[in-house]
């Protein structure tokens, strides 16, 4: 629990140090090595079967490594599993529940599991149940709410203790688009809050929006870590631009063919597409040399990479 | 963090609202700032509850709710009243005058035991192995409760249903004693016999339920937790309605604490033992086993020194030796398995000087400090029996038919155990090497060895006689049944000769144990990392703040 007392770790508040794990002939995480700092929100994308869950339970503390160390707030999660589970909100991307238990009855188990009592249970109680939206359904049967609201209780159950961290794996997956942006804006909020996140998600355009920083892991190696601009800047010398053209694009596509530094021209009706190598203070002089030439450019704009085109080029869709 | 920002920034998207007014909140939440006498009342009462293992809420509001436990309970139910109808319309009238107790008690007997033995058993097996089949384990792992404490909460709920059971039948043993015919203490001992015995069975069907990883062992395992339920329920019945009802056991109290209570320290062994099958395989699993096993083998001494003396029988002796060989081969061979590099969290406990680690490495993990801990207990528990045998023996105390003195089967029997449990050490070490700590691979070489040992001589007089001898000879010294029997029933044999002879081959055997054993005692105890130092310090300040803010709170 969060004290007044206690002064707040300074160093990362997650690291890999080297991890790997081997299951038989299967190195399902290999040598995977990375920092979150406290308050950030770290995306973990990656195919299925890349080691993202591996190393989401090796931290969580429900698997050993084979070589190599992970850290919450500088306290192995190998050697002090207790200690790292004090800290440790872990949300799986497949849970069991209890049958003949109810949402307030799971909650109020999974608070006194981890040591709340009194007064202290029943605030945060009604505070998850605020939180999370599950006051209403309170006294339902888990086995009889829906894909959303169990994920719902997943997580009012991994932040029934206020944990300075939380493992979230797979939060959003088969969540209808309501329940996504809900989710969304729930850990919004809780970043904002200051707590550190580990995310993995297949909905990668809304890590891109939540995450500070990404690491792209494939068949167990982490292939990028960088933030989402940084990836972008790192994944292409060259931008990529649109114009769009009122009128005949000829012309223009030969103003655009003189100029040394656009490469990869071509046109879909109205609208040019090209690289350029320049930065993006020389790029008005593109514009330029098209006014100059009486073009009528109605859009001129940088094509933006998403998380998506970045995670189809840095990883090649192998599987183990 | 702040608790109110979060949840008031989402409240309108989030919290719904029926009509415009707010939800209740569930019952289970108590008012935090509840005035009056109920609000202090229901602090008080939650004060209490919150004290007990999480586990055992859970699976009492899961059990009141659950149709299998109904159905149970009123089964249970009407099994009693049903035989407690039969039995008056069966002995009426002479119900009024002649006691009938003992009949109605019999049956009382069976349905209880029907519950207690077959329905508590099966259901705490069942319990632990679907939280760790069905995922819901895992969740529980990363909570702050221990292993321990989760599988005490398994066990805390299986009392908890024997105690409603009991509460079902008290009126109709109130009943039977009425009708008399059957002493009060009769119908306790009974009930703390079915009590004890339930226990048992149930502790075993949780350590059965850590073992039972996948479906197929899991049935596999359940099959086998019936089958002993069944013969448990068989010979328990034929115990009590024999020994008990016939109240031969009157004057023999201890004669029957003292099993009672090994009997119980086997429940703490199981119980440990399933915490430490689910425990982190980084935690000292060991020394508390350890400790168990010790407190039971001193219980054990007890139980027999007790038994020669009140029966002025030195066959107890012999009988308690043998069993305590017996207990610690099949300990050693599961200790054998034990992980051989141990993690550094261990290390962190592992004793720092010469002195210490020559005292206490036994009991830390690791298969030589176990081998060594096994034997050194064991010849310890052999020589106080051997000492009491040899007081026996002095005093003129009756002998029996035995002849045998206790010298010569602590001979025996530590050179057995040497021998056959430093063999298993020896052949499943690669074995162990190769796919990693497991007691499979030894307990497949202990039973082989136990079968060698006794085909082997068989193999041996074929060859030479072409035929199976009948007759015992030093030959089949490693036939340790047949030596037992033989020497105990000291015939046709020298007992100092085969117990020398199956001494000095043990001997030979430990000594090659012996010098593997060095690795294990080359560990060194690491230091404890400064954050650890620093997170135990912010937790005794975190509690200390916690206890202070809570006077204040009560003050106030």
């Amino acid at each position: 629990m969060n004290s007044p007392l206690r002064t707040p770790w300074q160093g990362p508040m997650i690291e890999l140090q080297q991890l790997t794990k081997v299951f038989g002939d299967t190195r399902a995480v290999n040598n995977v090595s990375f920092m979150v700092p406290r308050g950030s929100v770290f995306g973990y994308i990656g195919p299925n079967g890349a080691g993202k869950t591996t190393s989401m339970r090796i931290l969580s503390t429900l698997e050993l490594p084979t070589s190599g160390d992970a850290f919450i707030e500088g306290l192995s999660s190998v050697n002090d599993p207790d200690r790292v589970r004090r800290r440790l909100g872990f949300m799986p991307d497949a849970f069991g529940t209890y049958s003949d238990t109810n949402c307030a009855e799971y909650l109020d188990f999974f608070a006194r599991s981890n040591g709340l009592v009194g007064r202290e249970r029943t605030r945060r109680l009604r505070w998850v149940m605020d939180f999370t939206g599950l006051r209403s359904m309170s006294e339902k049967p888990i086995n009889g709410l829906s894909k959303g609201m169990r994920q719902r209780l997943c997580l009012g159950r991994a932040l029934i203790h206020d944990p300075s961290t939380l493992i979230l794996d797979e939060p959003a997956a088969g969540l209808d688009p309501r329940a996504r942006i809900d989710l969304r804006q729930i850990i919004r909020t809780l970043a904002a809050d200051g707590k550190t996140i580990l995310i993995s998600s297949h909905i990668l355009s809304e890590l891109a929006e939540m995450c500070d920083r990404v690491g792209i892991i494939e068949r167990g190696t982490l292939l990028a870590n960088d933030t989402v601009a940084g990836l972008k800047g790192k994944s292409k010398p060259h931008q990529d631009l649109i114009v769009l053209i009122d009128g005949d694009p000829t012309a223009a596509m030969q103003v655009l063919s003189e100029i040394p530094t656009v490469a990869n021209l071509e046109h879909r009706g109205q609208a040019i597409h090209f690289q350029t190598g320049v930065g993006a203070d020389r790029r008005i002089e593109i514009l330029h040399r098209l006014c100059d030439a009486r073009v009528r450019v109605l859009e001129y704009r940088p094509v933006d990479e998403s998380l998506e085109d970045l995670f189809l080029k840095v990883t090649t869709g192998q599987v183990q | 963090m702040s608790e109110v920002d979060p949840a008031t920034e989402l409240s309108s998207s989030l919290s719904p609202q029926v009509d415009g007014a707010a939800i209740p909140y569930p019952s289970l939440a108590l008012d935090p700032d509840g005035q009056g006498l109920v609000g202090k009342l229901e602090r008080v009462f939650d004060g209490l509850v919150s004290h007990l293992n999480p586990i055992l809420i859970k699976e009492a509001r899961q059990s009141l709710k659950s149709r299998q436990f109904l159905i149970t309970f009123f089964l249970l139910l009407t099994a009693s009243v049903g035989w407690t109808v039969i039995g008056i319309v069966t002995y009426s009238p002479d119900i009024y005058y002649l006691p009938s107790g003992m009949d109605l008690m019999s049956g009382y007997y069976l349905v209880l035991s029907m519950a207690m033995f077959v329905f508590i058993p099966l259901v705490a097996f069942r319990s632990l192995a679907a939280e760790l089949d069905e995922g819901t384990y895992e969740m529980l792992a990363i909570t702050r409760l221990s292993a321990w404490r989760i599988v005490s909460g398994k066990m805390n709920s299986a009392c908890l249903q024997m105690l409603i059971y009991f509460s079902a039948i008290f009126p109709c043993l109130a009943f039977c004693y009425l009708l008399r015919g059957i002493g009060l203490s009769t119908i306790m001992l009974t009930m703390v016999l079915v009590l004890v015995t339930s226990l048992v069975l149930t502790s075993f069907g949780l350590v059965l339920s850590t073992i039972a990883k996948g479906r197929t062992l899991q049935t596999f395992l359940l099959v086998g937790l019936v089958a002993l339920v069944v013969f448990t329920e068989f010979m328990m019945s034929l115990f009590i309605m024999e020994e008990v009802f016939s109240e031969r056991w009157s004057g023999t109290f201890l004669g029957y604490f003292l099993p009672i209570l090994v009997a119980l320290s086997f429940v703490v062994l199981f119980l440990s033992a399933a915490a430490s099958r689910i425990a982190p395989v980084t935690e000292n699993r060991s020394t508390r086993l350890r400790a168990i096993m010790l407190v039971q083998q001193v219980l054990w001494i007890v139980t027999i020194v007790y038994a020669a003396w009140a029966t002025e029988e030195i066959e107890f002796i012999t009988l308690g030796m043998m069993m305590l060989t017996v207990y610690w081969f099949f300990v050693g061979i599961l200790v054998c398995g034990e992980a051989r590099e141990l993690s550094p969290r261990v290390l962190r406990e592992w004793p720092s000087t010469y002195a210490t680690r020559m005292l206490l490495s036994w009991w830390m993990p690791g298969p030589g400090t176990g081998f060594m801990f096994c034997l050194s207990t064991a010849m310890a528990g052999m020589i106080t029996l051997a000492a009491m045998g040899l007081l026996a023996w002095s005093s003129n105390v009756t002998l029996g038919n035995s002849g045998t003195s206790p010298i010569y089967l602590i001979l025996l029997n530590s050179g057995y155990l040497f021998g056959y449990l430093g063999l298993v050490r020896l052949i499943s070490m690669p074995m162990l090497k190769r796919w990693g700590p497991t007691f499979v691979p030894p307990i497949i070489v202990g039973v082989l060895l136990l079968f060698l040992g006794v085909v082997g001589p068989s193999v041996v007089d074929v060859v030479l006689a072409g035929r199976v001898s009948g007759t015992y000879n030093p030959l089949h010294a490693s036939n340790w049944f047949w030596t037992w029997e033989k020497t105990f029933n000291s015939q046709g044999l020298r007992p100092i000769e085969v117990s020398l002879m199956v001494f000095i081959v043990g001997t030979f055997i430990l000594a090659v144990n012996l010098i593997l054993l060095f690795r294990e005692f080359k560990f060194q105890r690491v230091a404890v990392p400064d954050r650890v130092t620093e997170d135990k310090r912010e937790q005794r300040l975190a509690e200390a703040g916690t206890a202070s803010a809570d006077e204040s709170e009560s003050v106030s």
